[in-house]
């Protein structure tokens, strides 16, 4: 059956209209060189760094790295596939991250509280500026991605604040450190928690009704209204997961460091982004899906570790990384409009 | 073998997306100033035709002469210089823009980078007077004409082109029946001009009045033709179907005044409408008929919770109208309005665009999905409703039938017991059509209620037990089956 030109079909993001079943090309070399792109990119990436630097990037130690370093992109990444799969924009994580970071420390070292209730604060902050983030967006019809990115400054606003201007605090107490110091079966704990995260993450998208109804407004908001959801409820648990994922960020990254400071998300902002718009071509998925955007998280950490190795500039890095979102955006239009 | 006569001649074209095949060795000839209606079921492959005839995609084989010469357009440009022009079933308009820009978009009259503003007005005057618009200000937004003028701009566009041979793709699918008429002499007009005409569309009086030969497609191949005193509608539908169709059932008398009142409306106004007082029954088929912007679909939306009331009462299943889609939903009331564009989600598959409205139901705790019970449900209704496709399918490579059932499905699976459809079957073919009738009367006869609004009085006759006309805003006439067309149309007009 071919598509009629009369199918009105273009809700949400989406560009889907006009483009025959077929026409994907599915089974064809081509269709298959498009469904594997990125994966095949991502090879090839691992590929070349290993070619340049076999004594360095092929061990276990540096795979051990690149997980390590991808724990916090993933944990991130997986929040805001939520956020996005809603149709939603969200840009004041970073901000997030520094607040609940220097509240969890702040915790330990002016209250004397021990590392449980440090780690309680932090969620607490991060779902609460998910809350605020979700109130405005959703109730208040603006536009996600102005809030967000004045969300994003006053919230690094208070942190500095609240940390005296900036100041680094470093009074953690021992309980908190181990909290990612140690490592189970050789596997450093922020990776496990990392999995346990992209876990659930991939749990409610998949099979909760709450994660069916997410993408349902992220494809067609108009519709999805019609259809009974409860649109702006929805959207707004979406940030609050996001603000919790930001939380829990915030810990493992103060953890490592054992301290605040005012960076403490520097770096963090555009991976994570990275690897959501990435996840949308693998395997031409066509939307935003947690599978995806895990591929998506270590190709970001792989990229940075591998530039590294081969001792490029953190400049370069940045010029990299930004020419990759680019393309990425490029390749998630084709399979979208596929889709 | 050329036809010396012939404009356009296609021999053996075939067509493949991929597995599907969406012609197969089609064969066609048209010559000047000849009005050919092309028909077909969603799917017969129509539209790929036309593509190829527009150069918007080219065959994988079969030979294209255009006035006698073997042609390969690469792009639908180069089939536009050669004088094949399409005006596609969606309107492209630039909404803000004037008129006269949209008109000539690429091809300002212009001194260097400078647009001749006087030119283009007295050229765009020219071209709407074309198409009997000679009243519509040029310089005015095209926003703010009618969807029937709308359509008449892009018509002009074409026609300012002087082609050859120009394809219609359903352009009436959109405009209600009372003003599509104004599309048929301006087609004549063309004809008697010597231009090609090819004609698409499932409205089969259309069809009827304008063409000099109808070409019929089935399963991407030729169905069939029918020149001069063989165009009639029956044999059209079954040149389009493969068998005759049945006749459809007339709705028996209205019998439902002792059934409870499922809808109760006093005084009730929005935006557009006032003073609706309206009852309607527990396993009734209410149509709503009336002119375009008679406020038929706002009194549907009103009565679906998704517009709020200005001012009148309105009670809906008992009690006072549900304040949001949400609260509708779950009082029993299922809502599809007009167009797919608002009911499909185009990154779902088939499945979960059927069960979207019923996840809690379909969940463990009002959380977890059941899919495995999600499947089973929607499998069994894709059976019920005869929908083509499968589960797991991309709802956008469904036909636009296949997709409306899709939207009932939604429905039936949360058992509505009050059903509101906004055009439940433009643009969709006679059989597909046929089906969704014969659903919403099972649903009616199993205590379901049904309120359609509709612009084509042939629909209301063949499936209302009774129609309330709206005039301007209010119900004008009510009308109990068994009534006819005329009745409908004049009570449209009334007032």
């Amino acid at each position: 059956m071919e598509t009629e030109t009369n199918i009105k079909v273009d809700g949400g993001g989406s560009a889907a209209s006009v483009t025959a079943p077929g026409g994907t090309g599915r089974g064809t070399l081509l269709g298959l060189l498009e469904k594997y792109a990125t994966v095949i990119g991502f090879i090839a990436m691992i590929v070349v760094f290993y070619l340049e630097r076999p004594g360095v990037f092929g061990t276990w130690d540096n795979a051990r790295s690149i997980l390590e370093l991808a724990a916090p992109i993933l944990i991130l990444a997986a929040g805001l596939t939520v956020v996005l799969s809603n149709g939603e924009f969200d840009l004041s994580f970073p901000g997030v991250v520094g607040l609940s970071a220097v509240v969890a420390v702040q915790m330990m070292s002016d209250h004397g509280a021990n590392a449980f209730i440090a780690v309680i604060v932090a969620l607490a902050v991060g779902v609460g500026c998910g809350l605020v983030a979700g109130i405005l967006v959703a109730f208040q019809r603006a536009s996600s991605f102005i809030v967000t990115l004045a969300l994003q400054t006053i919230w690094t606003g208070v942190a500095l604040g609240l940390s005296g201007g900036g100041t680094t605090i470093a009074d953690v107490t021992e309980g908190y450190i181990s909290l990612t110091f140690n490592r189970v079966w050789e596997i450093p704990l922020p990776v496990i928690y990392a999995a346990a995260v992209i876990f659930f993450a991939f749990v409610i998208m998949r099979w909760t009704v709450f994660g069916r109804q997410t993408m349902a407004i992220g494809s067609n908001p108009v519709a999805a209204r019609l259809a009974g959801i409860r649109v702006g409820l929805t959207r707004l648990w979406g940030f609050a997961l996001m603000g919790l994922c930001s939380g829990i960020a915030a810990v493992i990254l103060s953890s490592q460091t054992g301290q605040y400071s005012p960076d403490i998300a520097g770096g963090l902002f555009i991976p994570p982004f990275v690897a959501a718009f990435f996840g949308i071509s693998v395997l031409a998925a066509g939307h935003f899906n947690v599978v995806g955007t895990t591929v998506g998280a270590l190709f970001v950490a792989t990229l940075q570790t591998g530039l590294t190795i081969v001792g490029a500039s953190s400049y370069i890095a940045n010029i990299v990384i930004g020419s990759v979102l680019i393309v990425i955006l490029f390749v998630a239009a084709q399979s979208r409009s596929k889709a | 073998m050329s036809n010396a006569n012939a404009r356009l001649e296609l021999e053996r074209i075939a067509k493949s997306y991929g597995s599907v095949q969406a012609l197969r060795g089609v064969s066609f000839t048209a010559t000047a100033g000849e009005v050919i209606g092309l028909i077909g079921a969603n799917g017969a492959g129509k539209s790929t035709m036309t593509k190829v005839i527009a150069g918007a995609t080219h065959p994988d084989s079969g030979e294209f002469r255009f006035e006698g010469e073997e042609v390969s357009f690469r792009h639908p440009k180069a089939a536009l210089e050669a004088g094949i022009a399409m005006v596609p079933q969606e309107l492209s308009l630039v909404e803000d823009r004037s008129v006269a820009e949209n008109l000539f978009l690429n091809r300002m009259p212009s001194i260097g980078p400078f647009v001749r503003g006087r030119e283009l007005e007295r050229m765009a005057r020219e071209a709407l007077a074309r198409v009997g618009l000679a009243e519509v200000d040029p310089a005015q937004p095209a926003e703010d004409l009618t969807p029937v003028e709308q359509r008449l701009v892009t018509i002009a566009e074409a026609i300012s082109r002087q082609p050859k041979l120009m394809i219609l793709d359903e352009p009436s699918a959109a405009l209600p029946s009372e003003t599509a008429a104004r599309l048929e002499p301006i087609i004549r007009d063309l004809a008697a001009g010597g231009t090609t005409v090819i004609y698409v569309s499932h409205r089969l009086g259309e069809v009827e009045r304008l063409s000099d030969r109808v070409f019929a497609m089935r399963d991407g191949a030729y169905a069939g033709e029918l020149t001069g005193a063989e165009i009639r509608i029956p044999a059209m539908v079954e040149l389009v179907g493969g068998k005759a169709l049945d006749e459809e059932p007339a709705p028996e008398r209205s019998t439902h005044d002792d059934t409870p009142v499922v809808v109760r409306a006093r005084g009730l106004a929005g935006v557009r409408t006032y003073d609706v007082d309206l009852d309607v029954h527990e396993g009734e088929i209410l149509g709503i008929g009336g002119l375009q912007g008679s406020g038929r679909s706002e009194l549907l939306r009103l009565i679906g919770g998704v517009q709020p009331p200005a001012a009148g009462t309105l009670d809906v299943l008992g009690e006072p109208v549900p304040a949001n889609p949400h609260a509708a939903v779950e009082r029993g009331v299922g809502y599809i309005p007009e167009g797919r564009k608002a009911m499909v989600f185009p990154t779902l598959d088939v499945a979960a665009n059927s069960s979207i409205a019923v996840l809690s139901d379909l969940s463990v705790g009002r959380s977890f999905l059941r899919v495995r019970e999600e499947r089973r449900r929607a499998g069994a209704l894709m059976k019920r409703l005869n929908l083509k496709g499968s589960l797991g399918d991309d709802i956008t490579s469904l036909s636009g039938g296949n997709q409306q059932k899709a939207c009932m499905a939604r429905w039936l699976m949360a058992d509505a017991r009050l059903l509101l459809l906004d055009e439940p079957t433009v643009g969709i073919d006679v059989h597909a059509r046929a089906e969704i009738h014969r659903l919403l009367r099972e649903l009616a006869a199993e205590g379901a209620t049904v309120v359609v609004a509709c612009s084509e009085p042939e629909e209301l006759v063949t499936l209302c037990h009774r129609v309330v006309v709206m005039v301007e805003g209010t119900p004008a006439r009510e009308l109990h089956a068994p009534f006819d067309v005329n009745s409908v149309v004049s009570a449209s007009y009334a007032k």
